[in-house]
């Protein structure tokens, strides 16, 4: 009976974390729209709903009911998994984040505010992280398309170097709090903003955010779906729902990405100040999350793209060596304090 | 440079098979300003051929020309170079006068200068803008059009049209400035320099700029010259050629500005030349207003010149020149001129064979987008195919021009 | 490189200044105008839609010359002239006229050319429609724009020096005996 219980309340976490997750993606479209317009001087969607705010359902609504083209040439199956590919690995990384610390209890449910913690939970989300990138590859490849082929090259070859500084980026904090898991992190920040790792290790945060702009695909560093060259690179040939997949991974990953760095850099749920304590752990989560995700919007407003041979220079002549530096000193330190 | 060290990239790799790509880049592409097509060929991510596809646009604006009056060619002026639709009329009445050797008034040749500039100054915003977007800075563009905004409120209270203003006329202007022109003018004036800043905060020492725009589409001062290139394009190759310096039109020779130079020939001098014409530009329309005489706006050359409404009413002579003008036009000289004009984007020429008559024989619009491309496959050859939209970008290409 | 510029760098100072500025214009008014809900106040001088236009009294200005589809760039404008005799004394008046809208490239040069002013150029922009054929304005619905546009075409017509606003005005017109006022 408790098994029977235990799997009904697994079952409604998951299911209330992804309905989340998936209406956090839809509006943060609709926030970035907004924000960018009010970075310059406009107003961005003002027609659907008051101030555009049913703007994201219509979108979606739009691209659901749009026809799907698979253009011809184009490899139908790989052209068909693709989108999903890309989709799954970027909502499959928030089943270890802990996005409070109370556990909630209805009745003989007990809901916790993380789907599962396993204990090597930062592990597991870097896996899932670089599979996405087949989708990419893929998509662009079964696209039957020039743009797309280049765009996905690109954007494989970007994701991969990427992920080896943003990983190298958080050895830092898993070296100083001595876990795998995210729970665990999340708890050796406890006790205030100066417990949190960004203080101690401002140098990977700053990798981290870097990196992170480039996993997702984002200003600065969108090159795999440069507008201006590639047309929209990867998902040239995609549209409708598959266009939608690929757009709401983008959005998924972005969110990820902020909540690893609100978990591994930020302190988790903590409050900045043990005074603040009362109001509650989640919302202190999300603030931390949306200050992230405003940062990607903020980047976007104000930076040029950078080219592809600079972005790549970037990545393995300054941010590969830095962070082998820092896991070096970070290492050492830690030896020598517990020594 | 470029080709000699792809041939040595070639020579380390003996063993792997290549194969070069072809990409048909528009003209349904998002960044290709208009309807250009251009062919390139890729050896990976780098451009070892271009090859510019002209004439999507073109709509024989030449040959039209010689099927309608002098006069009634100006509206048809502000369809070349959409952008800068008054400097187009400004190239054309200057080449008709100069045929008809007429004297234009002093007050407005100064109008004429002002509006030229206020144009340039447009057309550089929309350059900067498109430019900037092109390279992914986007919030640029915003800000720019923030402030063209402005100035095309200015041409609609001035002429009725924001964009195809048909201002110009043979033989002056077709409407004066009102009091609430000058101020808004000088309002305008007084603000742009710290809008310049606005956009130089975002840009100008920026490091993702610099990497994009420093050694870019390089070209030599010779090359620039011997491909006939013209306006900031020749000038941010360091060759100090301004036709409103060189041959002095309207009132630049009456008011003191500079001619900002380049030294490296790449598309960061050029950028930087036209954020300090815009400067320039400036500093001679708040001259010229502060200078504007008093006067008549348009001469008094009743053969030539369209009479004021007034006198129509009132004066038979008026009416039947006014009927003359329109039906047939005036009857100009026989012969050929060619003028040219210093436009934002480079010398601006009009061509016109006249054998008498109302209707010129043959009209040639030297455009400088069409010059401009011919040093395309020059200026593309070893850059990353991520270069080609700087490359198209900095010659400011307007393709109704471009393809006529 | 100096230490300033080193520390300039390693800081991205300029890009730091960048982030400020976007983010204090998050703050700045917006300039754009919601469209259908807000509009632009457009000035006298505006070319926009040409209507055919009455004198105050209610006899038609245009007299058939043709003057403007002679000088119209576009030759848009079609005008069938006719004349009637009535009581002994000629009237020209024009039959049919028409103005393609699709072709016309407002410029204005049809007014410029009209010896009553009988054409004005409105503020009317937004006659968009499904129908491409009713985007040929005949004569009906050109006096019609006119009509309804009357004071907006006045207005081009003081702001283009094509008519003075005063009474002068009135002296100015051209109009055949039988038509004035007894």
């Amino acid at each position: 009976m408790d098994l029977m219980f235990y799997i009904v309340s697994a079952v409604i976490t998951i299911a209330v974390v992804m309905g989340v997750v998936l209406l956090h993606v839809a509006y943060i479209t609709y926030f970035e729209r907004k924000i960018l317009g009010d970075m310059q001087d406009r107003m961005g969607p003002m027609e659907v709903g008051y101030h555009g705010l049913l703007q994201p359902i219509a979108d979606g609504l739009k691209l659901f009911f749009k026809e799907d083209i698979i253009p011809s040439g184009a490899n139908k199956i790989i052209f068909t998994a693709a989108p999903i590919l890309v989709l799954v690995p970027a909502l499959i990384g928030f089943a270890v984040i802990p996005f409070g610390r109370d556990s909630l209890t209805i009745g003989p449910f007990t809901f916790n505010p993380i789907i599962t913690d396993i204990n090597i939970g930062i592990l597991y989300i870097l896996a899932f992280a670089s599979l996405g990138a087949y989708g990419v590859l893929l998509g662009g490849w079964a696209s039957n398309s020039k743009y797309a082929l280049l765009g996905g090259l690109r954007s494989a070859a970007q994701v991969i170097s990427y992920e080896l500084p943003l990983g190298l980026a958080l050895v830092g904090p898993i070296l100083l709090s001595e876990s795998l898991s995210m729970v665990k992190m999340t708890e050796a920040q406890s006790g205030g903003a100066l417990k949190w790792f960004i203080l101690v290790q401002p140098i990977p945060f700053f990798i981290y955010v870097i990196s992170a702009i480039a996993e997702t695909n984002r200003l600065p560093f969108d090159l795999p779906e440069a507008e201006s060259e590639l047309v929209a690179g990867f998902f040239t040939e995609y549209s409708g729902m598959r266009f939608a997949f690929f757009f709401l991974a983008e959005y998924a990953n972005m969110i990820l990405t902020s909540c690893i760095a609100t978990v591994v850099f930020l302190g988790g749920w903590h409050a900045p100040h043990p005074a603040l304590e009362f109001i509650p752990p989640i919302l202190w989560f999300l603030a931390k999350v949306y200050c992230f995700l405003f940062f990607y919007i903020w980047i976007r407003a104000t930076l040029p793209r950078l080219r592809f041979d600079q972005l790549m220079g970037f990545c393995w002549k300054i941010l590969l060596p830095v962070g082998l530096a820092n896991i070096l000193i970070t290492s050492i330190v830690v030896y020598w304090l517990r020594s | 440079m470029a080709e000699s060290q792809l041939l040595e990239e070639k020579k380390s790799l003996p063993l792997l098979r290549t194969e070069e790509l072809l990409v048909n880049m528009g003209p349904q592409h998002p960044s290709t300003h208009g309807v250009l097509k251009v062919v390139l060929t890729l050896e990976g991510e780098r451009i070892i051929k271009s090859e510019p596809v002209l004439g999507f646009l073109h709509r024989g604006v030449e040959k039209l020309a010689e099927t309608i009056t002098y006069h009634q060619f100006i509206p048809h002026t502000d369809r070349l170079d959409y952008v800068c639709a008054m400097y187009n009329n400004f190239a054309y009445v200057r080449a008709v006068e100069k045929l008809l050797a007429l004297k234009v008034p002093d007050r407005a040749e100064y109008l004429r200068t002002i509006i030229a500039e206020v144009q340039r100054i447009i057309g550089h915003l929309f350059w900067l803008g498109s430019q900037a977007l092109d390279i992914g800075a986007m919030t640029v563009f915003f800000y720019t059009f923030r402030e063209r905004e402005l100035l095309l409120d200015i041409f609609d209270d001035l002429c009725g049209a924001r964009l195809t203003t048909s201002w110009y006329r043979i033989g002056g202007v077709e409407r004066d400035f009102t009091p609430k022109i000058i101020d808004d003018i000088y309002k305008f004036v007084a603000d742009f320099p710290s809008k310049i800043d606005e956009y130089d905060t975002l840009l100008v020492n920026n490091r993702i700029w610099l990497a994009r725009t420093k050694g870019i589409a390089y070209i030599s001062a010779e090359d620039a010259v011997s491909f006939g290139l013209s306006g900031p394009t020749l000038r941010g190759s360091g060759v100090d050629y301004d036709l409103r310096k060189v041959a002095p039109y309207g009132a630049y020779d009456k008011v003191e500005w500079k001619v900002p130079l380049g030294k490296n020939g790449d598309t960061y001098d050029r950028y930087y030349i036209r954020m300090e014409e815009m400067r320039e530009s400036t500093k001679i329309i708040k001259q010229c207003l502060d200078q504007l005489p008093e006067g008549p706006y348009l001469a008094y050359e009743p053969k030539v010149v369209i009479p004021a409404k007034d006198r129509v009413f009132t004066d038979m002579e008026s009416m039947i020149y006014q009927f003359r003008l329109f039906t047939n036009g005036f009857n100009a000289p026989p012969g050929d001129i060619y003028c040219g004009t210093e436009a934002h984007k480079g010398e601006l020429g009009f061509y016109i064979v006249s054998r008498g008559g109302g209707k010129p024989y043959r009209l040639k619009i030297r455009a400088p987008s069409f010059i401009h491309l011919g040093a395309f496959d020059h200026m593309a050859k070893g850059y990353m195919i991520a270069d080609i939209v700087t490359i198209f970008g900095t010659y400011d290409i307007v393709m109704g021009e471009c393809d006529r | 490189m100096t230490i300033r510029t080193f520390f300039k760098n390693v800081f991205f100072q300029e890009i730091l200044k960048a982030l400020k500025l976007t983010f204090k214009h998050s703050f700045v008014k917006e300039v754009t105008l919601q469209y259908p809900h807000q509009k632009l106040q457009l000035p006298d001088a505006h070319r926009g839609a040409l209507g055919l236009l009455y004198y105050d009294d209610g006899v038609e200005r245009c007299v058939g010359c043709d003057l403007c589809q002679a000088a119209c760039p576009s030759h848009c404008i079609r005008v069938v002239s006719g004349e009637d005799q009535e009581n002994g004394v000629l009237r020209r008046f024009a039959t049919e006229f028409y103005i393609d809208m699709t072709k016309c490239v407002f410029c204005g040069f049809c007014v410029e050319a009209c010896p009553v002013n009988a054409l004005g150029m409105t503020k009317l922009y937004e006659y968009s429609t499904a129908n491409k054929r009713s985007l040929i304005f005949d004569k009906p619905r050109l006096y019609e724009v006119g009509k309804n546009y009357y004071n907006d075409a006045k207005a081009y017509l003081v702001a283009h020096n094509q008519e003075k606003a005063d009474e002068s005005a009135e002296a100015w017109r051209y109009r055949f005996p039988s038509f004035t006022k007894q």
